[in-house]
């Protein structure tokens, strides 16, 4: 490493000698990580790409491909799980017809995840529809909830 | 670059500090802490405080809603905007503040009149708002099934925390139920303060014990204080809080680091998130002084991707926090500097782990190491860096204003102090609370929760490496705990009801901890996966004889040859369900599920004769209640199409829909 990008990397701000902050700055942006800006990343900080891949394929909201026009994220902690998650899951899953493995409606409309516990256990079972919290959600309220976001676009 | 020619990968040394930088450091701790000489002009406190006291004890009636996550789940971002968009001619004025713990009654809305009185709505909606806003602008109460309590401050314009207030009268009896075994030290604060105001938390007694740590007590003084306490890591393994604190303390290395941990993976605890959204400077004080005690220049705080609002409202508390010179560079006009920086995860529940959370800060995938060397001796960077929880950290700056022995006086004699709790789950009133260690679980699920009496099972403590033990009542510190067979986690408490499958509950547990296993150990990464498949071939109905030795033989040497807390405590939920709950899991061999809750075994009927109010039949996704020809008993229930997805249960107004399991001798597979 040559002398100059030493400097320079003594100077950078704390927060972004922090590989996950660019990473998360990335994926804020585009809605995921495509492959030619960790190559950039790889080449501005001097680290392997192979390292840089090994970190994004390591966390669960990192993405390699494009995610759909809307986000649905399914919160499966232990009390979202009792109160029902999987039945909702289930249900999204079914009325955007994705296949086996798929995340994606192939329409590119919608992706659902899970999520782990987003902290409000109070209002389980929930979904966090495009970083809006929906909390008490039944499973026979999905279809109403799709449609509405159908409207949007 | 120190320690350039052992490390073959470029990145490692990227991180590492220079030479000069190392020299630098050095020079600077020779320094004495040195007093100013203007001392009250450095300390911005006392104009703070009177500024926060404007808006806190104001004469203009004050609206609190409740905008954390679980009140923005409740919608209460609407109300908000709503009160906020009102001409209230210099009557009152809309805060947003955080979630006072009771976050079953969100949204909630408490308005402090001039008078001193604090009226508490709770379950908030449009219909309520011209209650809210007679009670701002002429103070009194209107008489509505809205307003649950209100509460008075003991000393007129003196508010420090929830402690402060008296509740005078209580409209809604499981409000004051909820609140009453309480003893809120560190979320005192939590739902009455503007979590973005540092004004009002210096108001409050804020940055008080920063200011006599930093003038007032030796560095050791503090590290015997926290040691008197016998404050232990409110994290999950309770590691006492001072050792860690001391090994770092004494170490030769110049170079420190402190490290807050808020990367609270632990699905159904939120307390970390609950903090930081509420009382975020809380954490902030802990932080700086834990790092002044240390010898660091330098402190982290490492939280969660999936908690957005608690990075934003942290990251506006350091910039707020730097404006007043209480992050940065001569804290309070003292020698001590101190930068903060915030690392946000990607979201991985092993990251919680502290070795594997430095791994993710070096820039690699976070996968935990061997200990020793303990990351309080060899830490981030290779120097001495000091990992504490958010809870632990809250709880420092209480410490220091009121001394080790007021500590003591809650909690038992091993586990001193109080802890914050999350109950969520099959109970009433769910939220975050503070109570004693030692605590019944009866008082907190039948007094705090307002669970029926027998209707719950089970009580599944600390997440998913914790366990599910059957419901009875015992005392809640670490010792006792762990006797059961689980672990106190961070304080996730999740009464389970008659309804849940334990078989299932522990399938999704192994479930979540397969796939957050990092794949370092064998065992961990496949053994899991044969674990949940067992388990799963179980709630399928596809069990075989002799698969419950297996389960258990799995679930006995995975945490023998693990490497970390993960894998060790991984089967933990599998041990337990099976030592305690054996008949279920033997029943599910036959292909029967108790709690009628796993898909493939159960069944749908229909009671006939029902009320037939067709709403099953107009719910159904797949057309499976199908309608008879004749005039009575017409509704029935395909299972040949039925999916199970619950939906005409959970329409139905007459609960005439039952759920039905059998043996295998009844079914036609």
């Amino acid at each position: 490493m040559s002398e100059k990008l030493e400097k320079k990397w003594e100077q950078l701000p704390e927060s972004d000698k922090q590989l996950i902050n660019t990473l998360n700055k990335i994926q804020e942006e585009l809605g995921y990580i495509p492959h030619y800006r960790l190559t950039e990343l790889a080449e501005q900080s001097e680290v392997p790409e192979s390292q840089l891949h090994g970190l994004v394929s390591f966390f669960n909201c990192f993405r390699s491909r494009p995610p759909g026009r809307h986000k649905l994220l399914v919160c499966y902690g232990t009390a979202c799980y009792a109160k029902g998650a999987p039945l909702i899951n289930d249900r999204l899953a079914d009325e955007l017809k994705l296949e086996d493995n798929a995340d994606t409606s192939t329409d590119g409309f919608a992706t659902v995840d899970h999520v782990y516990c987003v902290g409000a256990c109070s209002q389980a079972p929930l979904v966090v529809v495009d970083g809006q919290i929906n909390g008490k959600l039944k499973s026979y309220e999905v279809p109403i909830l799709l449609n509405k976001l159908r409207k949007k676009g | 670059m120190i320690g350039r020619s052992q490390l073959k990968c470029p990145a490692v040394h990227n991180y590492m500090v220079s030479k000069s930088a190392w020299e630098d450091k050095k020079k600077k701790a020779e320094f004495e802490p040195y007093k100013p000489l203007n001392f009250p002009v450095h300390i911005p406190l006392e104009s703070l405080a009177s500024e926060g006291k404007l808006t806190l004890y104001g004469s203009k009636s004050r609206i609190n809603v409740g905008t954390a996550a679980c009140g923005r789940a409740a919608g209460a971002l609407n109300i908000y905007n709503n009160l906020e968009q009102r001409d209230w001619n210099e009557k009152a004025q809309v805060f947003k503040t955080g979630c006072i713990g009771a976050c079953y009654a969100e949204p909630l809305v408490n308005i402090r009149t001039a008078d001193g009185k604090h009226y508490f709505y709770g379950r908030v909606d449009t219909n309520s708002m011209w209650r809210i806003i007679r009670t701002a602008e002429e103070g009194g109460t209107v008489s509505s099934p809205y307003l649950w309590a209100v509460a008075r401050e003991r000393q007129p314009d003196l508010l420090r925390s929830f402690e402060d207030l008296e509740l005078i009268k209580v409209y809604n009896p499981g409000f004051d139920e909820f609140f009453r075994p309480q003893v809120r030290r560190i979320s005192g604060r939590c739902g009455l303060v503007d979590p973005e105001n540092i004004a009002e938390y210096v108001a409050m007694g804020g940055y008080r014990a920063l200011q006599q740590a930093l003038f007032k007590l030796s560095k050791r003084q503090i590290i015997d204080m926290i040691g008197a306490s016998g404050l232990r890591g409110r994290g999950g393994a309770g590691f006492p809080t001072a050792d860690k604190v001391n090994m770092a303390y004494e170490s030769p290395d110049p170079v420190r680091y402190v490290i807050a941990n808020a990367d609270e993976g632990d699905p159904g605890a939120y307390m970390d998130r609950a903090l930081l959204e509420s009382d975020p400077h809380s954490v902030l004080e802990g932080l700086i002084i834990s790092a002044l005690v240390t010898g660091a220049s330098q402190a982290y705080i490492f939280v969660r991707h999936e908690y957005p609002l608690a990075v934003q409202v942290l990251n506006k508390a350091i910039n707020s926090a730097r404006k007043v010179r209480l992050v940065g560079d001569n804290i309070l006009g003292s020698s001590f500097s101190l930068n903060i920086t915030v690392v946000e995860s990607g979201g991985a529940f092993v990251c919680g782990e502290e070795t594997s959370m430095l791994q993710v800060m070096k820039g690699q995938r976070g996968e935990p190491q061997l200990r020793p060397p303990y990351p309080a001796s060899r830490g981030f960077r290779e120097h001495p860096t000091v990992i504490d929880n958010v809870e632990t950290l809250a709880n420092i700056p209480w410490i220091i204003l009121n001394g080790a022995d007021a500590f003591r006086a809650k909690g038992t004699e091993k586990s001193p102090g109080t802890k914050i709790f999350c109950l969520a789950g099959d109970i009433k009133r769910s939220g975050f609370i503070e109570v004693p260690l030692g605590t019944g679980t009866k008082v907190l699920v039948e007094g705090v929760g307002g669970a029926v009496k027998d209707s719950v099972k089970a009580l599944h403590i600390g997440g998913p490496s914790g366990g599910i033990v059957p419901y009875r009542d015992f005392p809640l510190d670490y010792e006792t705990v762990a006797s059961a067979g689980a672990i106190m986690g961070s304080g996730g408490l999740v009464p389970l009801s008659k309804k849940r499958c334990m078989v299932d509950m522990a399938r999704h547990m192994t479930n979540f901890m397969a796939s957050e296993s990092c794949g370092k150990c064998n065992i961990c990464r496949g053994g899991l996966l044969e674990l949940e498949a067992r388990l799963l071939a179980l709630t399928i109905g596809r069990g075989y004889p002799g698969i419950l030795d297996e389960i258990e033989e799995l679930s006995k040497c995975i945490p023998q040859i693990s490497l970390c807390g993960l894998g060790k405590t991984a089967a933990n939920p599998v041990t337990t369900t099976l030592t305690y709950f054996r008949d279920e899991y033997e029943a599910h061999l036959k292909g029967k599920c108790p709690a009628v809750s796993c898909k493939p075994l159960i069944d749908f009927e229909i009671i006939l004769p029902c009320k037939e109010c067709h709403a099953c039949y107009s719910v159904c996704p797949t057309g499976a209640v199908k309608m008879r020809a004749g005039k009575t008993d017409r509704l029935v229930v395909d299972p040949e199409l039925c999916i199970k997805c619950w939906a005409c249960y959970e329409t139905c107004p007459f609960d005439s829909i039952k759920i039905c399991s059998e043996e295998f001798s009844c079914k036609n597979w």
